[in-house]
């Protein structure tokens, strides 16, 4: 990202191309060392695992579930069952799920060259749980297993559509005009949604927490359903850090380069269609994760994709985990889907970013 | 130039002397007011057509009949006490949705800066469900806690998006990052709270004219045509001058930091009422006013062409969510939410043409 703001995207795009090799040399090169930066994001995912097994309505020490492993889960049934019962697939589900969304959000915001990018707010989760409802509503049967599929065409298609949506017109999208865009496909999609949920409300009555994004009750046959696709997700993401650094530069300077634009393109569809397809199946639509982590890391370890992607592996569950272990304690007795806490964490920090002169969202 | 803007432009003037002065005088230029006539008229039509429509399908001349008190009881019943709350509210509500969608488009000087996408109708459906679970659901107190939200709402994206100009982007991107908040928190109270006042409030917060009655309707409705009619007559003139630009418009003597506080009022008010009475129905205050100005091909903030295409588009899509689908009624929140949805992607599509050529 250049350091002033231009005012088209066109001029943006001339600016990154004659940008001289020192300046974008600093600019990709690390605020913190790598080594501690990815020691630091281990340590706290390994704290935010363990705060999201001990703590709930019924929290349990750390003693106890020190003494229910050791000496098998009779000494302590009852913190075994809270502990690995309940909260262990819960807190894989979050693991694997705020992973998924991390890299989702990073893939689009470095393809789009957009910092407001999201799966959430771009309208794919909508379109991903829009086609797991219409599933429903046909008489798939209601487990994840069976949802995953129609959850990754949906999202695969909002994909689609945003980046349709971008490249109407002759000039890149502005990131704002993007988001407004998907927005728009998100109400769309919404709005279809509550249509159909109310049209057979019986049937969608127990989806009313699933529609609002959540991780609670979810068990390992849940999680098996989805980890496949998620770890395809992932590996695709990762694999395309290189042609995404390059493409950063623009799609003239990358083709030069010897990336195939096209192949990035459908590679970048696939990648957050798994993602955010197979998040959404399992959670619901989640928003505002894939938002947040890019930029978090971003700022560690400055702007080079073959950092900000992998390290938003590491970065991303423990937010979800942080956001989910709130919405259990946050109000007593009611547990808040877990969608709920990031919407109300992310809402801030878009704020923040448009307020930010050194992002440009102009 | 053209030859159509050299010719002088068709109009009315009409003047009332009074004591040698003035004390109306406004030009009536014909094509907006053809305009609004025939929208008028097609609203008409719609509204005839949904007391007609329904369990038993009544005649035009029946219903005219009913209407004029020779029904009998059978056709009272249905067609005054069932279907004309409903029939007469959407176009109501449409026109005051129309003229706020037009003030805050105005002021923003945004045509993406409707109520619905800088965040005020969110404020007011969250300010309502939050009455509605946590204090009562009166429907006086559900109009107070619409009408708080969406001021809340008006003072936290005004002042967020300063810096950046009100007709930056930082508003919008300020009024959907609220507005994604403020959902979530109104899906959150939804999933809460009582399983009876779930329902209220989940049924409200879709946005529905189904089972409207006057006892609660008339309050609101009042209040926002009488605003309608005051922004019309008041507001008009000043808002062509603020658009003009702030210097012209003070140099003429009208403050523009008092226009834009006086638009700002009444439509909060428009959409709060609008809120409290049948919830949140998005995108008629987006697109009524670009019809509006579109059909009537006329500048400036265009108030009443806003007004009769959004009485036109909130009946029309009452109707289609009555009985597009036989055997079902939908809110119409739902079917405006969806329908606007695409008009806006076809909005963005048109604008990044153009911006980009």
């Amino acid at each position: 990202m250049p350091e002033t703001v231009a005012t088209g995207a066109a001029v943006r795009t001339l600016e990154e191309q004659e940008l001289p090799t020192r300046e974008r040399q600093r600019q990709t090169a690390g605020r913190f060392p790598l080594v501690p930066v990815v020691l630091a994001l281990a340590a706290a995912l390994l704290a935010a695992c363990c705060a999201s097994l001990l703590i709930g309505t019924e929290s349990v020490a750390p003693a106890r579930l020190l003494t229910a492993v050791l000496d098998g889960r009779d000494a302590d049934a009852e913190a075994w069952s809270l502990v690995v019962d309940y909260r262990l697939p819960r807190t894989l589900v979050a693991v694997a799920v705020g992973a998924a969304l991390g890299v989702a959000g990073a893939v689009i915001q470095a393809y789009t060259r957009n910092p407001l990018a999201d799966p959430g707010i771009l309208g794919v989760n909508a379109g991903a749980a829009l086609a797991v409802i219409v599933a429903i509503w046909f008489g798939v049967a209601s487990s994840t297993a069976a949802l995953v599929w129609p959850a990754l065409v949906g999202a695969a298609i909002a994909t689609l559509l945003v980046l349709l949506l971008a490249a109407a017109g002759r000039g890149p999208a502005t990131p704002v005009r993007m988001v407004l865009a998907g927005v728009a496909m998100a109400a769309v999609f919404g709005g279809i949604t509550t249509g159909i949920r109310l049209s057979d409300e019986r049937t969608f009555e127990r989806f009313r927490s699933w529609a609002a994004g959540s991780v609670a009750g979810r068990d390992l046959t849940d999680l098996a359903a989805v980890i496949p696709v998620i770890i395809v997700g992932l590996i695709v993401g990762i694999l395309l850090v290189k042609p995404l650094n390059a493409v950063a530069l623009g799609d003239d300077v990358a083709a030069a380069l010897g990336v195939s634009v096209a192949t990035v393109r459908l590679a970048t569809v696939a990648s957050v269609a798994l993602l955010a397809g197979a998040a959404t199946a399992v959670a619901g639509p989640i928003g505002f994760v894939g938002l947040m982590i890019p930029h978090t890391v971003r700022l560690l370890v400055g702007n080079d994709q073959t950092r900000i992607i992998p390290l938003s592996v590491l970065a991303a569950p423990t937010l979800l985990l942080v956001a989910d272990t709130l919405a259990r304690v946050v109000v007593p007795l009611r547990e808040v889907p877990v969608g709920i806490v990031t919407a109300l964490i992310g809402g801030p920090v878009l704020i923040a970013l448009i307020r930010n002169k050194a992002v440009d969202t102009q | 130039m053209s030859l159509d803007q050299l010719s002088p432009p068709r109009a009315l003037t009409l003047r009332v002397p009074f004591g040698g002065r003035r004390l109306v005088s406004a030009r009536l230029a014909l094509r907006p007011m053809l305009v609004c006539a025939l929208l008028l008229v097609l609203t008409a039509v719609v509204v005839l057509l949904a007391l007609m429509l329904g369990k038993i399908v009544y005649s035009p001349g029946e219903v005219l009949a009913t209407l004029r008190g020779l029904g009998t009881p059978q056709q009272e019943l249905f067609i005054l006490d069932y279907r004309l709350p409903q029939a007469v509210a959407g176009p109501a509500f449409g026109a005051m949705l129309g003229v706020a969608g037009a003030l805050f488009q105005t002021i923003t000087r945004n045509p993406l800066g409707s109520p619905d996408i800088i965040g005020f109708t969110a404020g007011s459906s969250a300010g309502g469900v939050a009455v509605v679970a946590l204090v009562g659901s009166s429907h006086y107190l559900v109009a107070g806690g619409a009408l708080l939200g969406g001021a809340v709402v008006a003072v936290l994206v005004m002042l967020l998006s300063r810096g950046g100009g009100v007709a930056g982007f930082r508003l919008i991107i300020a009024g959907i990052a609220l507005s994604a908040m403020l959902t979530s928190i109104e899906t959150w109270i939804v999933l809460t709270a009582d399983l009876q006042l779930a329902q209220i409030a989940a049924l409200w917060g879709a946005g529905s004219l189904n089972g409207a009655h006057f006892s609660y309707l008339l309050p609101p409705m009042l209040v926002g045509l009488g605003t309608v009619l005051l922004a019309v007559i008041f507001l008009s003139r000043r808002l062509d001058l603020v658009e003009m630009g702030d210097d012209a418009s003070s140099a003429l003597g009208m403050s523009p930091a008092s226009t834009r506080l006086l638009a700002v009022a009444a439509g909060v008010v428009l959409v709060a009422m609008v809120t409290a009475a049948a919830g949140p129905i998005a995108f008629v205050a987006l697109a009524a006013p670009h019809i509006g100005r579109r059909l009537a091909a006329s500048s400036g903030a265009a108030l009443l062409p806003a007004a009769c295409a959004g009485a036109f588009l909130l009946a029309s899509a009452d109707l289609a969510a009555q009985h597009a689908i036989p055997g079902h009624t939908y809110p119409v929140g739902v079917v405006t939410v969806a329908v606007g949805g695409l008009y806006l992607i076809a909005l963005l599509i048109n604008q990044n043409r153009k911006a980009a050529v």
